[in-house]
């Protein structure tokens, strides 16, 4: 009757969410201008992205301070679990139903693949530390 | 006797869920009458509509903290840093960047309006340590 309680796979979801968090965070609202070059798409008024660059790096710190007894932040990784599932769908739905020829194929797939990744492992790695 | 104790971390987690669902829902279903609201030259909906689905996740968080309380710092903790970094992040925009055609108002607003949250939630991580840890 022993619980099955494995915090490592949710450890290790943390882990990689607080990594692309605080690299996309610092990207969006220090390196603006640059981050949407990349993306090929026409230039535009960078405050468009900043400030959601403010909230991933929160969301980065966040996951940083969870790390240690994640299974008690059960309402944390819920949001963020969800946030990654939102993230991942609409950047699916970017490159399903408005994508245009000029757009960096890459710089939607793998942000919406990761995204997608990291949703399963959390709510995964939610499941095995309960 | 508890429960008015912790009246305004109640509160404010209703406010952050108002918010958050308000503008997520913006973002993500509707990023055209943001777009337009803000004025100036507008940009493509894809760059605003994943931010609706954090925005929207962080709001059903809001509402579960609303709930049960207990033990969920770190969430009211990331509402209050990503609140004023936010708030920070609009105030720097309407200080030095120049609006043109753009709405200043409807960066002003979101700007004042999450520095209120930010302080707001600070007062309630003070006042409700010892459930929130």
């Amino acid at each position: 009757m022993a619980e099955d309680k494995n915090p490592v796979i949710l450890k290790v979801a943390l882990i990689i969410f607080a990594i692309v968090t605080i690299v996309y965070g610092i990207a969006l609202v220090f390196f603006t201008e640059g981050f949407i070059e990349m993306s090929g798409t026409d230039p535009f008024e960078p405050n468009w992205i900043r400030w959601p660059g403010g909230v991933l790096l929160g969301l980065g710190i966040a996951a940083i301070m969870a790390f240690p007894n994640p299974a008690k932040q059960d309402i944390f990784i819920i949001a963020i679990g969800l946030g990654t599932l939102f993230t991942g769908l609409t950047l699916l739905y970017e490159l399903i139903f408005e994508w245009q020829p000029q757009y960096s194929v890459t710089f939607t797939a793998i942000p919406c693949v990761i995204n997608l990744i990291m949703s399963a492992l959390l709510f995964w790695g939610r499941r095995q530390a309960k | 006797m508890a429960d008015k104790k912790h009246q305004l971390l109640k509160t404010t987690m209703v406010i952050l869920a108002i918010v958050t669902l308000g503008y997520g829902i913006i973002y993500l279903f509707f990023p055209q009458i943001q777009i337009t609201a803000a004025g100036g030259e507008p940009i493509e909906p894809g760059w605003i509509r994943w931010m609706g689905g954090i925005l929207l996740a962080l709001g059903i968080g809001s509402i579960m903290v609303f709930r049960k309380p207990e033990k969920q710092g770190i969430f009211v903790t990331v509402s209050c840093i990503g609140s004023l970094l936010f708030s920070l992040a609009s105030f720097y925009e309407v200080l030095f960047v120049d609006f043109g055609d753009y709405n200043l108002l409807n960066t002003l607003i979101p700007a004042i309006v999450l520095f209120i949250m930010a302080i707001l939630l600070w007062l309630s991580l003070r006042q409700s340590r010892e459930i929130l840890w």
